[in-house]
């Protein structure tokens, strides 16, 4: 009889399987460890960008310089957030949600330095906030966003020097973004807020969108 | 973190895992007895041999049971046929007047099974030990002879199976069959070692009469009657052994129909045992220990799972549609380098880790059978097998649990 051999494979089993999560954690560790890194320099860079706001406001620095940095820093933070989204598929061990939030006050950040900018300098750039929900299993919401979330980026791809783009995700449970949504009184989401001044909720096509954001159509003003 | 899903793939890895590696863990220790049997000395055997529509095999069948390398005036054939529609008592009344050791039995009305047929059989033999083997089955030379030891060795061993081998590999199912057929009885074998063989397969099993008529036969009403005598032969304490060194060669399905009819079958019966002894669970050695709990558990995670992966498969389906549609409307980009995620998960390396160590584990199965370097069993052919053959389980086990429960169903 090899009965035995009961105990033995459960503990063999227990082993190879302890051994495959903490090699999986010291997978995701270097990669968590790699999103901090790029983190730390986004956070520099944004103090950086506060810093200069407050240089170009105090010595009267052309706006277009300004403009130029802040469309640098908001498209760099953009790419940022693309890879996380892709890292986020693969972080079953480690929890990247920490991460997700300080991305998103960042974000917040840049949406309030980029609106400071634009009445500062009177500038036509526009500010395009895309809200989205970090956890949603609703198969319908999951397919809107999906679809918003292309929009805005071919949007993005056509016009890179007319657009900044802010995705913002709407249930990370910080107090500023919470805030900030209160001012909105967006109705539902997914939503794509054009300039403060108009929201979209419904599938639009990508030459509807357009049009909205730059002839100012007001028919779907909140 | 994980979510409930992927917890629940992790959980299948574990079981996987832990299944496979028991069986390395019983065959490590006992590579060099595998192809073991105790000696026995030629006894008076009869062979019932259940007929059914087996005009072109029945003929091979009984020539295979005379060519065994046994005393023939201690072999007594029994044919039972079980009302045929085709040729197959003709051709059986061939062999009758050749051998005087061939007996026919003819059933006025179809019983619809073998169960029945065999048990006919059984009634009438002359002698203590029964072999029985199907209509479309071949024993080799030897394999009575080596199986017999069994009985002999232990009073308490009431049955003795072989290595059953899928004969014919015509079709890509039938190849598939025969890597399948290999492995299982590689496997049957390694649960022999920790007294757990569960069944003794028609195409060829020797029993002893006086246990078969004392706990009542096969059972008429089982889809799987040599899977239910087992469970019940286990349930009363007697044993059931299994004999590697001995082979059959059994019809395997050409087609995929018909492969998917007796597959159904086999589970209806399972689910039949399953709930006929459910009261032993936890109790009766290794019938209750591990038979039926092993039974339960691959059922639970067969369904499980099969309904999870539907579930899942179909929500991505309808997000993927939804965003193409959005998407075609919109005039938008369909495709983007984005979507091409780069960055495989834990899981994904559990999953690769888990097909590599069960591609290993079918090489050593088939290798241990000699089964290795033949062209039915190239790379290609033992991948069809995992990533193909074996998904279609869990789909079987829905069809055969619906026709279970809708309570039609026959042989």
């Amino acid at each position: 009889m090899s009965k035995h051999a009961f105990w033995q494979a459960l503990i063999f089993t227990v082993i190879i399987f302890s051994l495959g999560l903490i090699l999986g954690f010291f997978l995701e560790s270097k990669q968590s460890d790699r999103i901090y890194s790029d983190l730390r320099e986004s956070e520099l860079n944004i103090l950086d960008e506060q810093l200069r706001q407050k240089l170009i406001s105090d010595s009267n620095l052309s706006c277009s310089i300004s403009k130029e940095s802040l469309f640098l820093f908001a498209d760099k933070i953009y790419q940022e957030a693309l890879i996380l989204e892709n890292l986020d598929g693969t972080g079953r061990l480690s929890n990247l949600n920490s991460i997700h939030r300080r991305y998103d006050l960042l974000r917040t950040l840049l949406f309030l330095e980029a609106g400071n900018l634009k009445s500062r300098c009177s500038d036509n750039f526009k500010i395009i906030t895309y809200f989205y929900y970090y956890n949603s299993e609703d198969i319908g919401i999951s397919s809107k966003q999906n679809y918003f979330s292309r929009q805005v980026y071919d949007l993005k791809i056509k016009y890179p020097e007319e657009i900044i783009l802010i995705p913002l995700a709407i249930d990370t449970g910080l107090a500023s973004v919470d805030l900030f949504l209160k001012s909105l009184y967006i109705e539902s989401y997914p939503a794509i807020v054009i300039d403060d001044l108009y929201v979209v909720t419904d599938n639009l096509t990508l030459k509807e969108l357009e049009n909205l954001v730059f002839n100012n159509s007001s028919v779907y003003s909140p | 973190m994980i979510n409930f899903v992927e917890l629940i793939f992790y959980i299948y890895l574990f079981v996987a895992l832990y299944m496979t590696s028991l069986l390395v863990f019983i065959w490590v220790p006992n590579h060099r007895k595998l192809f073991d049997y105790p000696v026995g000395k030629p006894v008076p055997v009869s062979v019932v041999i259940p007929c059914y529509n087996a005009e072109k095999t029945i003929g091979k069948a009984i020539e295979s049971v005379l060519a065994l390398n046994y005393p023939k005036e201690l072999i007594e054939i029994i044919v039972v046929d079980d009302k045929s529609k085709d040729n197959s008592v003709r051709v059986i009344e061939s062999y009758l007047s050749k051998y005087k050791n061939i007996k026919l039995i003819k059933h006025k009305v179809n019983c619809g099974g073998a169960a029945g047929t065999t048990n006919t059989g059984v009634k009438v033999a002359k002698y203590d030990y029964i072999c029985v083997t199907d209509d479309d089955s071949a024993p080799e030379h030897d394999a009575l002879i080596k199986m017999i030891g069994f009985l002999q060795n232990d009073n308490n061993v009431a049955a003795v199976t072989c290595a059953v081998m899928a004969r014919g590999s015509s079709t890509l199912m039938q190849k598939l069959q025969m890597i399948e057929y290999s492995i299982i009885s590689w496997n049957r074998r390694l649960l022999d070692f920790i007294d757990a063989v569960y069944v003794t397969p028609g195409p060829f099993a020797l029993y002893r009469k006086s246990v078969l008529l004392d706990v009542g036969l096969f059972d008429v009403k089982n889809m799987t009657q040599d899977i239910e005598i087992v469970w019940r032969l286990r349930s009363m304490g007697y044993k059931a052994r299994m004999c590697l060194a001995a082979k059959v060669y059994s019809e395997t399905p050409l087609k995929f129909k018909n492969w998917w009819k007796q597959r159904v079958r086999w589970n209806i019966g399972g689910l039949q045992c399953l709930v006929k002894y459910k009261s032993f669970i936890f109790k009766n050695g290794m019938l209750g220990g591990f038979i039926i709990p092993f039974f339960s558990v691959s059922l639970f995670l067969g369904f499980f799972g099969l309904g999870l992966f539907i579930y899942l498969l179909f929500k991505r389906l309808i997000i993927n549609f939804l965003v193409t549609k959005y998407s075609i409307y919109g005039g938008i980009t369909l495709v983007r380098l984005q979507d091409l995620s780069l960055h495989p998960t834990v899981l994904n390396f559990f999953g690769v880790v888990m097909f590599i160590w069960g591609f290993i584990f079918v090489l050593i199965g088939l290798g241990i059978m000699d089964m290795r370097g033949r062209k039915e069993t190239n790379t290609f052919n033992i991948l069809s097998y995992l990533l193909v053959y074996l998904s279609i389980y869990p789909f079987i086990m829905v069809a055969s649990l619906y026709k279970y429960m809708r309570g039609k169903y026959s042989w």
